[in-house]
């Protein structure tokens, strides 16, 4: 018989993955939807059908297997106009992450390569868009733009670009200071080139994970605007429009909100949730929570 | 030996400090003919390093640099940024110290090396692939072929030398500053990565300057050395003579303290005393408080570097040659 436990030296039985499985799944599913959701939409979603209004789901009494998920005031397919919506809400959380990481992406790294009276100032501007509430300053920008699909994105890119330059900023700061830096400076490399060919592919990897959990945050932002009236506009369809246009009835009509507002929290989490394993696996240092 | 290469003139390199002034170099003069290889030692502190940089032109802003550089017949201290990135890579190379992390981790081995080969040596896109692969049989790495597909965390710290290396030789540069190329890595693999140099140096008849802590390694493969202290060279010459017959103080503790391996002392030889601070204006021999022999005339007067063309000491307790 042992004296010491040797338990802990027996290969252990392989742990369960923590990957979200799931949550991975669901966000391909829901891509797949929007890309394809004119071809897959069983009714145009903006035309009206007056001889069925409010038809609840098809489990539901009054349910027909024409409307799946029922149809809203207007007779119109709450199924297609959600499918068309995940096409509006992940199409703008798409490009203005896109926007806001490429804009932040450029201003972190002149500023974090620069550094001096450039980083400042770029940083205090930085600092300037972090305090401002999320919201408050989204409803100024659609103030002066104007609402609208294109300026929605516009306005969340230009919302969430800061968070991108802190991040970037600081992981060019630890990776311009690695000796293969100075190796590419005493190969003859130029400013240019050094950042482009080893500064900028060492901090994507952060940047994608930031970019991943702030498409979750973006659907949140554009439903919000959308739900205010402030963002997308008819005949435009989005999640958060449509929990603004069933609100007047959801006594009677309960579908007309809680399936978009199923859809906006299901596409949050899965999003979030792959996002929080991307940060576990390849941002182990942290710098992604630390920068945010 | 050929042509003179490298001459430098009374360079000093003062780091700006918040607080006060490092005076990193002072009034170094040295100069460098084509194929020579030249050692530097010293311990810790003493510009051994600042010295390479300031030929490679990569101090930091804070550096303010007198005297002049003059390499192939152009003054380096007055080349533009653009003029001097030129020289980097194809006319002066650099082997960092640390191998480990010279490296890009996000790129393979073949990469690098085609990086360097597209954008320094001028190489064809064609020819890249094979060129790298030629880089890496010349600097005799295990299964060249497979390495160019691997990442640099999957090579070992003589490895990734190897590779440096290769990265260097293949732009062919007519100078080779090492800063302790060895220091990092096993001593079993010192020896052939030092073969290497050699070899760079008799192929492609390149100056090699190598900076060390290791004596051995200058007297096996240099043909002359330098001695610095606390900024200065205090003494140079060819290899043999400096070795067998040290004129300063400085230099003959630290042969001293080379250990001899034959007998077994019951202690080593360690120079005591410390590296003088750098921020104060030095009075005097810089070495005179650690030296055995120093006079008042050490503590009051800093002793030029004199003696004939090639062998020079900086020791008022030396012959003088003025």
């Amino acid at each position: 018989m042992a004296v010491v436990d040797t338990a802990f030296l027996r290969p252990r039985r392989r742990r369960r993955t923590d990957a979200p499985v799931v949550a991975a799944l669901f966000c391909a599913v829901l891509v797949a939807w929007a890309i394809a959701a004119p071809l897959l939409m069983p009714f145009d979603p903006n035309a009206p059908n007056f001889e069925s209004v409010l038809r609840p789901p098809f489990w539901e009494e009054d349910g027909s297997r024409a409307h799946l998920l029922g149809t809203d005031q207007l007779g119109r397919d709450i199924l297609s106009r959600i499918m068309l919506g995940a096409q509006v809400s992940l199409l703008t959380a798409f490009v203005a992450t896109v926007c806001a990481g490429t804009f932040g992406i450029a201003l972190g790294i002149v500023g974090g390569y620069a550094g001096g009276l450039i980083d400042m100032a770029l940083m205090r501007l930085v600092d300037t868009f972090l305090a401002l509430p999320f919201i408050l300053m989204a409803l100024a920008l659609v103030a002066a733009l104007g609402a609208g699909l294109g300026n929605i994105i516009v306005v969340i890119a230009l919302t969430n670009w800061a968070r991108y330059a802190r991040l970037v900023r600081s992981e060019v700061l630890s990776v311009k200071s690695r000796p293969f830096v100075d190796l590419a400076k005493v190969s003859g490399l130029s400013e240019t080139a050094i950042v482009l060919r080893h500064i900028l592919p060492n901090v994507l990897n952060s940047v994608l994970v930031l970019a991943v959990l702030d498409i979750a945050r973006t659907i949140i932002l554009e439903s919000s605007l959308s739900f205010l009236g402030l963002g997308v506009q008819p005949p435009d369809v989005s999640w958060g429009l449509m929990l603004a246009d069933g609100r007047n009835y959801m006594l009677v009509a309960w579908w007309l909100t809680a399936l978009p507002g199923a859809f906006i929290a299901l596409a949050v989490l899965s999003f979030n949730a792959v996002g929080e394993w991307a940060k576990r696996h390849f941002d182990p240092r942290g710098s992604v929570e630390t920068a945010i | 030996m050929n042509a003179e290469l490298l001459k430098i003139e009374g360079l000093s390199v003062t780091f700006r400090g918040a607080r006060n002034d490092l005076y990193a170099l002072r009034d170094v003069s040295f100069s460098i003919g084509g194929g020579e290889m030249v050692g530097i030692v010293g311990e810790s502190g003493c510009g051994k390093s600042t010295l390479l940089a300031a030929v490679s032109r990569t101090l930091p802003a804070s550096a303010k640099i007198d005297g002049r550089i003059v390499f192939e017949g152009t003054d380096l201290t007055a080349l533009s940024e653009t003029a001097m990135r030129q020289m980097r890579g194809r006319k002066i190379g650099t082997i960092v110290q640390n191998p480990m992390t010279a490296l890009d981790p996000l790129f393979t081995i073949g990469n690098q090396i085609e990086e360097v080969l597209k954008h320094r040596a001028g190489a064809a896109r064609e020819s890249v692939g094979r060129l790298a692969l030629d880089a890496l049989q010349s600097v005799q790495i295990a299964a060249p072929k497979s390495r160019l597909k691997q990442y640099p965390h999957q090579l070992s710290g003589g490895m990734r030398q190897r590779v440096l290396i290769a990265m260097n030789a293949c732009c062919r540069p007519k100078l080779l500053l090492a800063d302790e190329p060895t220091t990092a890595l096993d001593v079993t693999v010192q020896e052939s990565i030092l073969q290497l140099f050699q070899a760079i140096r008799h192929e492609q008849g390149a100056s090699i300057i190598l900076v060390t802590h290791d004596l051995g390694v200058v007297r096996k493969l240099c043909d002359r050395v330098l001695v610095m202290y606390a900024g200065r060279i205090v003494e140079q010459g060819q290899v043999p003579d400096v070795f067998d017959a040290p004129m300063h103080p400085y230099t003959r503790a630290l042969v001293r303290s080379i250990p001899s391996g034959n007998d077994h002392p019951d202690e080593l030889y360690a120079i005591p005393g410390q590296v003088p601070d750098l921020t104060r204006n030095i009075v005097g021999c810089a070495f005179a408080q650690r030296c055995e022999i120093a006079t008042s005339r050490c503590h009051q007067h800093t002793p030029d570097l004199t003696g004939p063309d090639l062998r020079r000491v900086a020791c008022w307790e030396q012959p003088r040659h003025d």
